[in-house]
């Protein structure tokens, strides 16, 4: 059972409380809403009403004067002026497994930390029990969702899984091992440890052991997966659907210690019927979405808390014969808001037909690195895991200066 | 009429259209067709000379059309739906609409040309009254996205489809209440990895006598485009007429003479399929110069006008209204014009 959650939580979390609200809430977080499939810039946050590839979608004015987004997010449209929209983003990418793996590493070379494993090592405390970096997702196959985590940074910083809105079913010990043979064991275990101290160096069996202790605590713990425990209002307010759910709890790791929750909702992924399908997914997104910022920024979350709407690529101008948009790397858009963000603005622009960027044109390591700013972390910061200093940012990517504060 | 055999379907025009066209209906001449494409107008096509009348009025895509005798009914992605009044001399604006939030699918009329019904993406189905545009009833109940209605030759009741339901519903127009359901699981198509429903419903019609209910889409994921037919007494799906066309019926039409003809279309190809009810075997079928979104019959039984997207390859550069003949191909395209033109 331990051996479970050691593999999804790591080594070395140390054997300390729980940290509670406030100490968490002087800390940096990042709140990750993948939308992957790749959502569509046309009718979301670059629309292109009336023009050759515009499609059928109408703009709408937003709380920010002279800005339009899609009409499928009038919600959206009323908390513009608390986030920021990137309409400039050329990528390239058009796999979504690359996609996926080099919006959130920043890097198309394999073997980079995610931005949440990343996250989940660059604002470790001591003290920490919780686990750093917490995914959300639906239940389902494997899919280009799954691109790796922690790259070099090692099992420790890889994503704790919630699937469907339960918390990891390794949580609850077995029936078939009771509290006291539970107890022996652990104990055994710890007397191992005491005597392979001896002569050696301490800190990696420490950290093994501060494992233990680690997953035992979050056991716990478990409650603050339960997102029942929240009222029926702020349920209410975040939807009943899985997307909602998983974003109150969020809300709630976020609020707990958890460095970085990646919330991902599925299928944008629109080939075909591309109008029909973004009428759904944004309905759902746009139900969520402007709650949750509007419910962060009340909380005074949003204050150190970086949040992020992206997925992995955008989607093609030209609408296909099934009344799709294809992949897209070339001309697209993103989100965020909170901490360290200019809120209200749009940076980029395409051209009249959204084919090209036209004006501040960003890569993947550009956003990369401007989360981690955003987070107060510089890009410059080395990790030193095998010896070899290596840099969090992408030293080929800049900082998107005109979304900072 | 002679008796007609769809084998003998054939091309015999094209009417070129700088967008794909997405819907297209006859005036009850034949003279004109009306067509919506992926631009903001409806567009009243002189079959014979091609020219093109543009009517304004909408503020996107024409997505569906439906006809009363002196009336026609257009509505958009917006959720505006404009009754015109038609003649063959003009067509004028007789009132506009917002019918519903964002996307009117479906349009229908009554078989006394009293009303209208429209089906929409917020999942409600409407009655309205075709002189007035007044709202009369509201039908709700479906859980998705509702893309056809149609009337039954009672005249009292109301049939709708949803995209993801796999469900058809049964109006009384008189109470607004549902009469029962009719189970279309058969055209479902859903993804569990993607947890997509890639089917759905897209088309309904009557047979003439209201006896027999079809409803087209497509069954399973990869297609192919397929028909139910349901037996009006009992409610029971009595067949499944599935096709060799990878892709979706988008619509379809019960011929005076009893078989059904049905439009599809998937990426760069489009096909025309004919059943009889009964028989299994399509009576024919016949490829498409593009992918088939609409078609609509003639008024003398011989012709149909289909709309299509044209060009590229999975991307359409264009559209256009194509004419097919179902009587024996002895006519030149030049020959057919004229005919077509004196009626």
């Amino acid at each position: 059972m331990l051996g479970g959650m050691i593999g999804s939580l790591g080594m070395g979390l140390g054997a300390y409380p729980l940290l509670a609200g406030e100490v968490a809430k002087s800390r940096k977080k990042l709140l990750l809403i993948f939308l992957s499939g790749g959502p569509s810039q046309l009718e979301t946050w670059d629309p292109k009403p009336g023009t050759k590839y515009g499609g059928p979608l109408r703009a709408i004015p937003t709380s920010v004067k002279g800005t339009h987004i899609g009409e499928l997010l009038p919600n959206t449209a009323k908390i513009m002026h608390q986030i920021a929209v990137i309409r400039s983003l050329n990528t390239g990418i058009t796999d979504h497994f690359q996609g996926h793996y080099a919006l959130q590493s920043g890097r198309t070379v394999p073997g980079f930390p995610v931005i949440g494993s990343a996250v989940a090592k660059l604002l470790e405390q001591d003290g920490d029990q919780l686990p750093g970096y917490v995914e959300m997702r639906r239940d389902g196959p494997k899919a280009y969702t799954d691109v790796g985590d922690s790259g070099f940074l090692g099992p420790k910083y890889e994503s704790v899984k919630v699937v469907n809105a339960e918390p990891p079913d390794y949580l609850i010990r077995p029936d078939s091992i009771s509290e006291s043979k539970a107890r022996i064991v652990d104990q055994l275990r710890a007397d191992s440890d005491h005597r392979f101290l001896r002569g050696r160096s301490e800190l990696p069996i420490r950290a093994y052991g501060g494992t233990f202790n680690s997953a035992v605590a979050l056991m716990k713990q478990r409650g603050i997966f339960d997102i029942e425990k929240e009222s029926a209002s702020d349920r209410e307010l975040y939807g009943s659907h899985l997307f909602g759910r998983h974003c109150l709890m969020a809300r709630r790791l976020l609020e707990n210690g958890v460095s970085c929750v990646k919330v991902v909702s599925h299928d944008w992924d629109a080939h075909q019927e591309n109008f029909h399908w973004h009428q759904q997914r944004c309905s759902e997104f746009d139900r969520t979405f402007p709650a949750l910022v509007t419910d962060f920024d009340r909380r005074g979350l949003l204050e150190d808390t970086l949040v992020v709407v992206m997925g992995e690529m955008g989607r093609t101008p030209q609408i296909n014969n099934r009344g799709g948009r294809d992949h897209w790397g070339t001309a697209w858009s993103m989100a965020m808001t909170g901490c360290g963000v200019q809120r209200g603005i749009v940076h980029g622009k395409t051209n009249a037909e959204g084919t090209e960027v036209v004006e501040g044109e960003v890569h993947a390591g550009d956003l990369f690195n401007t989360f981690l700013r955003a987070l107060d972390i510089s890009p410059g910061t080395r990790y030193r895991m095998t010896g070899q200093p290596i840099p969090a940012g992408d030293p080929a990517g800049s900082t998107i200066r005109e979304v900072l504060v | 009429m002679s008796p007609i055999n769809p084998a003998n379907t054939h091309q015999v025009r094209e009417i070129e259209h700088p967008v794909p066209l997405l819907t297209c209906h006859y005036n009850s001449t034949g003279r004109f067709v009306f067509a919506g494409a992926q631009d903001s107008h409806l567009q009243r096509i002189d079959v014979a000379t091609g020219e093109k009348t543009l009517l304004e009025g909408h503020e996107s895509w024409v997505c569906t059309i439906a006809k009363a005798p002196d009336l026609l009914f257009s509505g958009d992605y917006t959720g505006r739906v404009i009754a015109w009044s038609v003649s063959e001399k003009e067509v004028v604006k007789k009132w506009s609409i917002e019918a519903h939030s964002q996307v009117v699918r479906s349009i229908s009329v009554s078989p006394d040309g009293k009303w209208l019904a429209t089906g929409g993406r917020d999942g409600k189905a409407r009655l309205w009254s075709a002189d007035t545009g007044e709202r009369l009833r509201e039908f709700s109940g479906h859980s998705g996205q509702i893309f056809a209605t149609i009337f039954h030759p009672d005249g009292i009741h109301l049939v709708s489809a949803e995209r993801e339901g796999n469900k058809l519903f049964q109006w009384d127009l008189n109470t607004g209440k549902k009469v029962r359901e009719f189970d279309a699981a058969d055209m479902s198509a859903y993804r569990r990895d993607e947890d997509i429903e890639w089917g759905g419903a897209r088309g309904l019609a009557f047979d003439a006598s209201g006896t027999t209910l079809a409803c087209c889409g497509r069954h399973q994921y990869a297609g192919p485009a397929t028909v139910l037919l349901y037996d009006w007494q009992s409610g029971k799906q009595t067949e499944k007429l599935v096709s060799e066309f990878k892709g979706i019926f988008y619509t379809l039409q019960f011929h005076p003479q009893g078989f059904l003809i049905a439009a599809a279309g998937d990426i760069t190809v489009g096909e025309l399929w004919f059943w009889k009810p009964g028989q299994e075997k399509a009576l024919a079928n016949i490829k498409t110069s593009g992918p088939s979104l609409s078609l609509d019959l003639h008024p003398d039984g011989q012709l149909l006008a289909v709309a299509q997207s044209q060009g590229g390859k999975s991307k359409p550069e264009n559209g256009s209204l194509v004419f097919y003949d179902m009587r024996p191909n002895d006519k030149t395209e030049k020959q057919v014009t004229e005919a077509t033109a004196k009626k």
